[in-house]
């Protein structure tokens, strides 16, 4: 078994980096983008396949922080700023590109799109990755995009419910429904964790905390 | 209190302590997890299952290599650079044409103000003609002015510690308080400025026709008025000096800009508004009182080393050929002389003539087999 690892706490540190960085220290500023920088690229994958595109948007987002550093306030979790300030970029990027389209699979519509080397061809020889997890993978990518972030914020930033929220300016309750489905979907499409789920029946007994609404 | 005992992997995968414990593992979650499972180990597989299939979600998220995280992360940190260069150096030339035509305006406005105020009110009216250009942040700060009307040089401190000495018939203007990102003082006349070093706030002098940027080091500003040209000459470290002309083009603003080192000056003539960058007359070494003292000795010594020594010594570029003079050798003391008597013994010696092109000393000899 992989041991979890556990997602860095250093969100108090990074508040510390945010303000030296404003006032012109460009070490913070260079040690804040290493820090978080796989993040948003992990993220932004939820979006586009493109990882040129991805890596123009980070460097974007950076770039202009670093012009605006003066003008910028002060902001307790820094993390989510980040993040939303980059989906907020991406949205709009992707939008002018035509690439984004919430209803369909946004895998088809990357390879109709795009002729850049996609972020799959990438890592398709990564070592790193185990046979289950390529399957996982497989099968998050094949959720509705929104379902896809939620699943991403959650399950790889560790964020709660309500900065999920927060970040994709939906209500909480919805943060919970798309997370509801998301798992469900991903017990249906891998056969490897449906045999963990065997009593069916505890999860209406404890049915309170899943509210199916749509 | 959740009725854990009764979860599912689901229920866990969407439980938000169940999900902080195995992603942050924060000191207390772990307690109480540790915990709960020993009161009910027959949920010990269901908990195994369900953090295994949390920490397989998180990796399969993985998109990015190592190798592309440095390569961007290298890429992001030159673009800082090139855009920190960018705002303290290059935002004067990078002004619009309508930024430029409103300078002017404002220029002729403070000008005709300055002119009625002396007219009207001073009683040494005349004396000194304000030529200057204005600058961005007249209208908030308090400016103070200093004049000196006496016959011997005035020493004075600017509010970031920095020393002026105010030559006669000569003024200075400069804010209270410096802004953060630069520090902007305008001068006519003439004055010696030891700068402080600040590399995040620029040191800028403003005179009619130039403005002098520094970041930290000592030079002379001479602008008066009623000469018919203007020169910068730099003591220590490095200065760029670029014309502020309104009528020069945005395409020249390459060639209206140069970068002086020590023992160099610019005179810029007013008439044809052209830059000129020569040696002064008489180079002065740089560097600690007790190195100066020491005399220069060589006893057979390659003449490249000899120039090596003087180029540090004066801080001047010497520009010969190596190879050609690789054979021919020096045995002289080197004392308090003019650097170009210095230079004037040892060419004589080696049979060679230096030329003085651009503020550069070019020696042309010829080999001493």
């Amino acid at each position: 078994m992989r041991k979890p690892a556990p997602v860095p706490e250093d969100e108090s540190h990074l508040g510390d980096l945010w303000n030296r960085f404003r006032q012109n220290d460009e070490k913070a500023f260079d040690e804040l983008a290493k820090r978080r920088y796989r993040l948003l690229f992990n993220y932004a994958t939820r979006f586009t396949k493109d990882s040129e595109l991805i890596k123009d948007c980070i460097q974007d987002l950076f770039l202009e922080l670093w012009y605006r550093r003066a003008r910028l306030t002060d902001t307790t979790y820094v993390t989510v700023y980040l993040i939303s300030a980059l989906r907020n970029n991406l949205l709009r990027k992707l939008k002018v590109n035509n690439r984004l389209d919430d209803s369909a699979d946004i895998a088809t519509s990357c390879e109709r799109f795009t002729d850049n080397l996609t972020v799959e061809t990438i890592l398709i020889s990564s070592e790193s990755m185990s046979q289950k997890e390529r399957e996982i993978r497989n099968a998050i990518n094949r959720l509705p995009r929104r379902q896809q972030e939620v699943i991403f914020l959650k399950f790889y930033e560790g964020l709660s419910n309500d900065e999920i929220a927060r970040i994709m300016e939906i209500e909480r309750q919805t943060v919970a429904n798309f997370l509801y489905r998301a798992i469900s979907q991903l017990k249906n499409d891998l056969p490897s964790i449906s045999h963990l789920i065997p009593q069916l029946f505890l999860f209406f007994a404890s049915g309170s905390i899943w509210q199916l609404t749509d | 209190m959740q009725d854990y005992a009764r979860y599912d992997i689901k229920d866990f995968l969407a439980d938000e302590p169940f999900c902080r414990w195995v992603l942050h593992q924060k000191p207390a979650d772990c307690a109480f997890w540790q915990n709960w499972l020993q009161k009910n180990p027959d949920r010990a597989d269901i908990v195994r299952s369900a953090r295994e299939l949390i920490s397989e979600i998180h990796h399969a998220q993985h998109y990015l290599t190592d190798e592309e995280l440095q390569q961007e992360l290298s890429r992001l940190t030159a673009a800082r650079k090139a855009a920190t260069e960018d705002q303290t150096y290059s935002e004067p030339p990078r002004r619009s044409w309508f930024g430029k035509f409103a300078l002017v305006l404002t220029a002729l406005f403070c000008v005709v103000g300055f002119w009625y105020f002396y007219t009207s009110f001073s009683t040494n009216s005349g004396l000194l003609k304000v030529g200057q250009k204005p600058l961005k942040d007249h209208k908030n700060g308090q400016w103070t002015q200093v004049t000196n009307n006496q016959r011997t040089p005035k020493s004075m401190l600017l509010p970031d510690g920095s020393k002026v000495t105010l030559s006669p018939r000569s003024r200075i203007s400069y804010p209270l308080h410096f802004e953060k990102k630069q520090r902007e003082v305008l001068l006519n006349g003439e004055a010696f400025f030891d700068v402080i070093r600040n590399p995040q706030s620029p040191f800028k002098v403003y005179t009619s026709d130039l403005v002098t940027t520094v970041l930290g080091t000592s030079f002379t500003v001479k602008a008066f008025d009623q000469d018919k040209d203007v020169r910068v000459v730099v003591k220590t470290g490095r200065v760029t000096v670029a014309a502020t002309t309104p009528e020069s083009k945005p395409a020249d603003s390459q060639t209206n800009q140069l970068i002086l080192r020590p023992n160099q000056q610019v005179i810029y003539h007013r008439e044809d508004q052209k830059m000129k960058r020569s040696l002064i007359e008489n180079p002065l070494e740089v560097g600690p009182a007790e190195v100066i003292q020491q005399n220069l000795v060589f006893e057979n010594a390659p003449v490249a080393s000899v120039f090596d020594s003087l180029q540090k010594r004066y801080e001047v570029q010497i520009i010969y050929d190596a190879d050609l003079l690789a054979h021919c050798q020096l045995t002289a003391e080197l004392g308090q002389e003019p650097l170009f008597e210095k230079l004037g013994m040892i060419c004589k010696a080696i049979q060679a003539r230096y030329e003085l092109i651009d503020g550069q000393i070019v020696i042309h000899g010829s080999s001493c087999k």
